[in-house]
């Protein structure tokens, strides 16, 4: 074992982190290394200075403020994606359903031929506003 | 190191407020606010931004609560939607900085810590020096040495395998002492004496 991974035993075994044999090296090398002592030292120090929980005295504005948030929301899972989608769909079948019924049932072949007889300029400017089969129906029906 | 919270408070709340109870949150929010505002913290380094970050947590927390499983805990759940999105704030900066995320997780990022305004002078010396690692040892050193997740959490946490966050630890404890050598210089640090049980 380097001594680096040793290094990192002691920190380990110094923080309860290890046990067995693992552990049994780490005390042992521990006893035996000036270094590594001093390393703790400074491990120790470092931690108690960056690693600590931070004062947080405005806790409570921090909740009225998420709580703020949470109450413009529904209530959780009444608006998932699942459900969103299976709305979408409804509302695009509805749609599909009655505009389909709308729509006169007029054969492709006939759709073609009927277009091919009527004024071009009529078909152009009908078009333009509501389609070729709105125009065909208009002019024919 | 703080003593762990428990599942089981957690999961009546939980339950409370799938059942309707909007208000029961408050108690979620309460329990977990100074873990999840420290983690926050610690990757995006400027305090106004981490407080912003961990609102939108605690709400997305709330939107899809109903997928949180109540066998796990709370904690590592809500743990894991900060660090997604912190991640996530991250990868916007790096895209605005031009770098990309792999850059940005494995090196010390000065191009990321860009201080609005001068942090507290208790909080200031500490923000920086955690600000040289790189986001991924800033989490693994948050979750175990201020927040004293266990290895497994730590994985559940970064989406990750115990050896991996084992091995994420050692370097970034390596890390933060080599970055903190110009902080020992002023402070005479001696050796401690040995044998010395732990």
């Amino acid at each position: 074992m380097n001594h680096d991974t040793l290094q990192d035993l002691v920190i380990a075994w110094r923080r309860g982190e290890i046990a067995g044999a693992e552990a049994a090296a780490a005390e042992a090398h521990w006893a035996a290394c000036p270094a590594c002592r001093e390393i703790w030292a400074r491990w120790e120090l470092v931690s108690r200075t960056v690693l600590t929980p931070a004062e947080r005295p405005d806790g409570e504005l921090f909740v009225r403020g998420v709580m703020a948030r949470v109450r413009r929301e529904s209530r959780p899972g009444a608006h998932s994606p699942l459900w969103r989608w299976a709305a979408a769909a409804v509302l695009l079948l509805s749609l599909g359903v009655w505009h389909g019924a709308r729509r006169p049932r007029v054969s492709v072949e006939a759709r073609t031929f009927a277009a091919e007889l009527m004024p071009a300029t009529y078909l152009e400017a009908e078009t333009l506003d509501d389609g070729v089969d709105s125009a065909i129906e208009k002019y024919f029906l | 190191m703080e003593e762990k919270p428990t599942f089981a408070p957690d999961v009546e709340q939980v339950r409370a407020v799938l059942a309707g109870d909007r208000e029961a949150f408050a108690f979620l929010v309460r329990r977990h606010q100074d873990k999840v505002r420290g983690l926050c913290l610690a990757l995006l380094q400027r305090p106004s931004e981490a407080d912003d970050a961990a609102q939108d947590v605690f709400l997305k927390a709330y939107r899809h609560l109903g997928r949180f499983r109540q066998d796990a805990a709370f904690s590592t759940w809500i743990h894991r939607i900060a660090h997604n999105h912190c991640l996530d704030l991250l990868k916007q900066r790096a895209r605005r900085a031009g770098e990309s995320l792999d850059a940005l997780l494995e090196k010390g990022d000065q191009v990321l810590f860009f201080p609005e305004k001068p942090a507290p002078a208790e909080t200031g010396e500490a923000l920086a020096l955690l600000g040289q690692l790189s986001p991924v040892h800033r989490t693994v050193l948050t979750l175990r040495e201020v927040q004293g997740f266990s290895y497994e959490e730590m994985a559940r946490v970064m989406g990750s395998t115990v050896d991996s966050v084992k091995a994420r630890l050692r370097r970034a404890r390596r890390a933060l002492l080599e970055k903190a050598r110009h902080f020992f210089a002023d402070r005479g640090v001696q050796p401690v004496e040995a044998p010395h049980e732990p």
